[in-house]
């Protein structure tokens, strides 16, 4: 039945512009962190993670965040438009699988985006001149930042739930990242979903700020993923639809 | 016979009845929570030194965070604004009613309140935070006002680009990643030359910013809070600026006036 739901939910998103924001966001840091970089080289000298840090700074910690959110209001915009909230509700599938479907979808659009972005930081390597290949532990932080999609996707899936409108959950979602800057510089990454995926994606830092141990990370992720989860399906279940 | 003037109240009221129960005032509020709390978190640390020269300080810092926050958000407010018309297909019926470039002027004004709401509160946040740090600086009323209208002006602009983004979208991914892409390169024009930098009017915050730090003068390790000064307003090129504004925005409502509906 889930199965049948994630065709549905792909299905929705053929031909849509989902894609074109996918591939041309991340070209703006990418080209811009590239610059900055190279006009920086006296003090950035370790080589692919200085690189890494100039990409990541801005994608990361600003944008990173509504660009998840964006997709999340794509994929609900479809059901607040017109009667669709009805044809949605009583369609003869539990609505956990609904939502669950939607995730995997977000969830399908960001790894994209991230082995999109992992494809553009090693072409800007290489056009840097830098020497041999990405450092594994950079491929890590990419995986470690698609996981922490996890956390923001179900909230603003939630949230692009909840308000019909398409542009507000992406302000908010760019609001949280800048809180989550905040909250990442004061060491509580672990008590904001936003900045749980600046922590997974080691962004601007070229040591691993996880070296200490995945754990605390994937356990915040944990409890941010249910919650947000839960809730959504609860909210659901449970209210009435505005259609 | 209804004079222009009262029929253009008469749009505007409509205009501000769609608005009604929207809590759209919560957008640049929010914001506005967020610019505080970066500047307080920035401050705290402040010597009583730093705060000799805290104004010209949150100026210069607040003409870089609005190249951020504010083209996202007048994103937001254009297309929450807009997408109403969109969602219900309502174009058709309203231009029984109402004349499409009354309709744009209008709604451009019901987005500008919003937009001017900012501006204010960010004055506001500036003359808060003054007291709540004990900056020891003296008020000066030109750079605030200066501030004001930069803010408002680019913003103005750069609302003027949503709003026809917004209206001609029936999909309002476009207008968003435009406000992301449009934050992103106001970020950056900052890093590029003056030369290029004119051209990209995301980048204006910064240019039209009221104080500056003489980098050139400043000596490797020292404060750059001591090297800060207020800057003189290019007041040729800002109204050369609004102009090239007035003359965007005629075009961008004749291209809206030329959409099929």
């Amino acid at each position: 039945m889930l199965l049948k739901c994630i065709r549905a939910e792909n299905l929705k998103l053929r031909h849509s512009c989902v894609w074109a924001a996918c591939v041309l966001i991340p070209l703006i840091p990418a080209v811009m962190g590239t610059f900055n970089y190279r006009g920086n080289l006296g003090i950035l000298t370790s080589e692919w993670y200085s690189l890494w840090t100039q990409i990541t700074l801005f994608y990361s910690s600003l944008f990173y965040a509504p660009l998840i959110g964006l997709y999340c209001s794509y994929l609900w915009r479809l059901e607040h438009l017109n009667n669709n909230w009805n044809v949605l509700m009583t369609n003869p599938v539990p609505v956990r699988n609904v939502f669950l479907a939607k995730l995997a979808v977000v969830f399908r659009v960001t790894l994209f985006t991230q082995l999109w972005v992992g494809v553009l930081y090693f072409l800007c390597g290489k056009l840097c001149g830098l020497p041999g290949m990405v450092p594994g532990q950079i491929l890590v932080w990419l995986l470690r930042g698609t996981l922490a999609a996890a956390a923001v996707g179900t909230l603003q899936l939630f949230l692009s739930m909840v308000i019909r409108s398409f542009a507000v959950p992406i302000g908010i979602s760019l609001a949280g990242s800048i809180l989550g800057f905040i909250l990442s510089n004061k060491g509580y990454s672990m008590y904001w979903p936003y900045s749980v995926m600046l922590l997974g994606m080691n962004a601007n830092k070229s040591k691993d700020s996880l070296r200490q141990g995945l754990l605390p990370f994937l356990v915040s992720l944990c409890i941010f993923f249910l919650l947000f989860t839960g809730s959504s399906i609860w909210y659901l279940k449970k209210k009435d639809v505005r259609a | 016979m209804k004079t222009i003037w009262s029929q253009n109240r008469s749009a505007y009221k409509a205009e501000q009845k769609k608005q009604r129960y929207r809590k759209v005032w919560l957008v640049p509020a929010g914001f506005l929570i967020i610019l505080a709390l970066w500047m307080s978190v920035l401050m705290r640390n402040f010597t009583a030194e730093d705060l000799t020269n805290g104004y010209q300080w949150l100026f210069y810092q607040l003409s870089l965070l609005n190249a951020i926050f504010v083209p996202v958000m007048l994103a937001v407010i254009a297309s929450r604004l807009c997408d109403m018309e969109i969602k219900g297909s309502t174009f058709k019926l309203l231009y029984t009613l109402e004349e499409p470039g009354r309709f744009y002027d209008m709604k451009f004004l019901a987005e500008v309140k919003y937009l001017l709401f900012f501006s204010v509160g960010e004055i506001l946040v500036i003359l808060l935070l003054g007291k709540l740090f004990g900056i020891s600086e003296p008020i000066q009323l030109l750079p605030f006002a200066q501030h004001f209208l930069a803010v408002s002006a680019v913003g103005a602009v750069l609302l003027s680009i949503q709003h026809l983004l917004s209206l001609l979208s029936d999909n309002q991914i476009l207008p968003l990643c435009a406000g992301l892409a449009g934050s992103f390169l106001g970020l950056f024009s900052m890093f590029f030359p003056r030369s290029v930098s004119l051209f990209i009017v995301w980048g204006y915050f910064s240019i039209f910013s009221v104080s500056g730090i003489s980098w050139g003068e400043m000596p490797d390790g020292a404060d750059y809070v001591e090297y800060m000064h207020y800057l003189d307003f290019p007041v040729p090129g800002f109204l050369l600026f609004l102009a090239a504004g007035i003359l965007l925005y005629l075009m961008e409502k004749h291209i809206f006036k030329r959409k099929e509906v």
